[in-house]
């Protein structure tokens, strides 16, 4: 219609989106305040936080599940609740479970008849979706049999039957055993090859940064930070040093250097600044009589960013504190 | 329209592998069948009884296994979060409500059908000398409609409700629904009453489907006891489906 296609519509739009739940005995919890997120098409989205952090809500808003306490959220251009909006829509909820005497075949099946799918193409669209999530040959085995791993295939697929051009999943990779997370990864990259547009919710910060294009990190229903991925892991001229055996006297000395130290593994870790001498550095760990482990480029994870993130607002609740 | 029959189709297709089903349902037949062997019980009155027994024991059988259906109904559904997908597809919640409301109904029906089958045959085949009455086959027709109604009363409470609930609620009712007519009648305060009409308005008349009754006096079944209480059934069945879609299209999951 419009001549002025070049800036492409959001997939996913949320103003404000806040969800209070009415908990028993007149309390309330606000599991999502004001959340204002885009997704665009063909990026690989991830909401990102710890458990309870809003992310399922958030989902569920999107699909109409659940009803926004205040604000508003558009699933490609249509209210979360039209039929027409879910025509192109995909779900995979966490830890699906489908009819249990019915087997991986029918129910994905079943789902295409629900989407209203003619006979013919339905069966090659099946044929199709067994194959990608290579649940071919086990296609008759009944959902009560099925590991959840396979539970977990058969969820996806059937999410795709319709060939949706936008899929939801939260917490794909959870259960999962290290293969099946790598297969998952493997397909979610494979859709985005495809052309579609995918969202996903997870708690498993260092599996997300993987794959996602861009993250948004919630804590307690509020949204901490936003980004490409690799903006927010912006690159960091840090090493990491791995010291066995050191006094503390030493460690002392470290930070009197403005050097962080992490003493959350085995061994203490230093996180030394490029303003410190490397070299000057490991000769002092030689005279404390301490063993130098290993010494690596430092990489940000979402994990730390995350972690430095949430210390932040912690910071600033209490200097509030303070003030009040 | 796809969407409705895909949700019954599903639905008939589950309950129709559920073990504990099969299990009700031959144990069900085996019971009508036996109706023959404790005719010699009540003597020179064995067309009652075995009427009565017979008839009876296609509702309680077609009762208890809409409940097992029912309470998988949906509040399974949720607890699986089959929903969730379900409703992510471009299927609306009433279209959800009415296919599987569609599928239990089916499958309670079909029992109701294999059962009535097994006792007409019981019936006619201890009573061929004295010709096919015709009335006892009224009387077996109108049980699948009130097994359609229970089942409305099952889908509406579990439009709200848990598993448990859905079995308390629905039972009640159908319990209710049987003294309803000796609700209105009875006597008290202004206030008791009261209450006895409301409950009588907001219940359907379940005894409306016990046609025993006339056949047990003798008395010939008139069509009319067949036909009112077929367009009753389907007629509160259309009311408890809607106020059930009223609830369940403002619920969250
Ligand atoms: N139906 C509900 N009723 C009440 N509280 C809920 C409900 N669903 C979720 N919550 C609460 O809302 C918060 C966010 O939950 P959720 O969105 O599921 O988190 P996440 O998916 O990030 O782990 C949690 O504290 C959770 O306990
Ligand atoms: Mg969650």
């Amino acid at each position: 219609m419009s001549t002025a296609s070049a800036a492409p519509q959001p997939v996913v739009t949320c103003v404000g989106l806040t969800k209070t739940y009415r908990l028993a005995l007149g309390h309330e919890l606000t599991a999502l305040s004001g959340l204002n997120l885009e997704v665009m098409p063909r990026e690989i989205f991830g909401i990102v936080g710890p458990n309870g952090s809003g992310k399922t809500t958030t989902l569920k808003l999107l699909l109409g599940l659940i009803f926004p306490t205040a604000g508003y959220c558009t699933v490609l251009g249509h209210h979360p609740r039209s039929p027409q909006g879910k025509e192109s829509i995909g779900f995979m909820p966490e830890g699906p479970f489908f009819y249990q005497h019915l087997n991986g075949q029918e129910v994905i099946e079943f789902f295409g008849q629900l989407c209203g799918m003619p006979k013919a193409l339905l069966r090659e669209r099946t044929e199709t979706l067994l194959s990608l999530v290579g649940m071919s040959a086990r296609r008759r085995v009944v959902m009560s049999q099925c590991s959840k791993g396979m539970v977990q295939r058969i969820g996806l697929a059937a999410a795709m039957v319709n060939d949706p051009s936008l899929i939801m999943m939260d917490e794909p990779t959870s259960g999962l055993d290290p293969i099946g997370t790598r297969e998952i990864k493997d397909l979610i990259l494979e859709l985005r090859e495809q052309g579609k547009t995918v969202l996903l919710c997870s708690h498993l910060l260092e599996q997300v940064q993987e794959i996602c294009d861009r993250v948004a990190i919630l804590h307690r229903g509020e949204l901490l930070r936003v980004g490409r991925v690799e903006d927010i892991l912006a690159p960091v001229d840090d090493t990491e040093v791995v010291v066995g055996g050191a006094s503390a006297e030493f460690l002392a000395q470290c930070k009197e250097m403005g050097i962080r130290i992490d003493t959350a593994k085995r061994d203490p870790t230093l996180v030394v600044p490029p303003s410190v001498p490397l070299f000057d550095l490991i000769q002092a760990i030689q005279k404390d009589g301490a063993r130098l482990v290993a010494v690596n480029r430092f990489r940000e994870t979402l994990e730390t960013v995350f972690l430095r993130s949430v210390a932040a607002v912690g910071q600033t609740d209490s200097v509030r504190g303070e003030h009040d | 329209m796809s969407a409705i029959k895909a949700m019954a189709l599903a639905s008939i297709r589950e309950a129709t592998r559920m073990r504990a089903l099969h299990i009700v349902l031959v144990f069900a037949v085996v019971a009508i069948a036996a109706v023959r062997v404790f005719e010699a019980y009540s003597p020179g009155e064995e067309a009652k009884f075995i009427i009565d027994t017979g008839i009876n024991l296609i509702r309680l059988f077609g009762l208890l296994s809409g409940l097992m259906l029912g309470a998988m109904l949906i509040p399974t559904e949720i607890e699986r979060k089959t929903i969730h997908v379900i409703l992510s597809k471009p299927v609306t919640r009433g279209q959800f409500l009415v296919g599987k409301f569609l599928g239990a109904s089916a499958v309670v029906v079909g029992s109701a059908l294999v059962m009535g089958a097994v006792f007409l045959a019981v019936y006619f085949h201890r009573f061929h000398a004295s010709g096919f009455n015709v009335d006892v086959l009224k009387a077996t027709l109108v049980v699948p409609f009130e097994l359609m109604l229970f089942m409305a009363i099952v889908t509406f409470a579990s439009t709200f409700s848990s598993q448990i609930f859905v079995i308390i609620f629905a039972v009640s009712a159908w319990i209710l629904g049987h003294v309803n007519d000796f609700l209105g009648i009875l006597k008290g305060s202004a206030l008791t009453t009261g209450i006895l009409h409301v409950v009588g308005a907001i219940i359907p008349h379940f005894d409306m489907f016990d046609l025993t009754r006339p056949l047990m006096m003798g008395d010939p079944v008139a069509t009319e006891l067949v036909w009112k209480p077929i367009v009753y059934a389907l007629g509160w069945v259309a009311v408890i489906l809607s106020f059930g879609y009223l609830v369940f299209n403002e619920r969250e999951f």
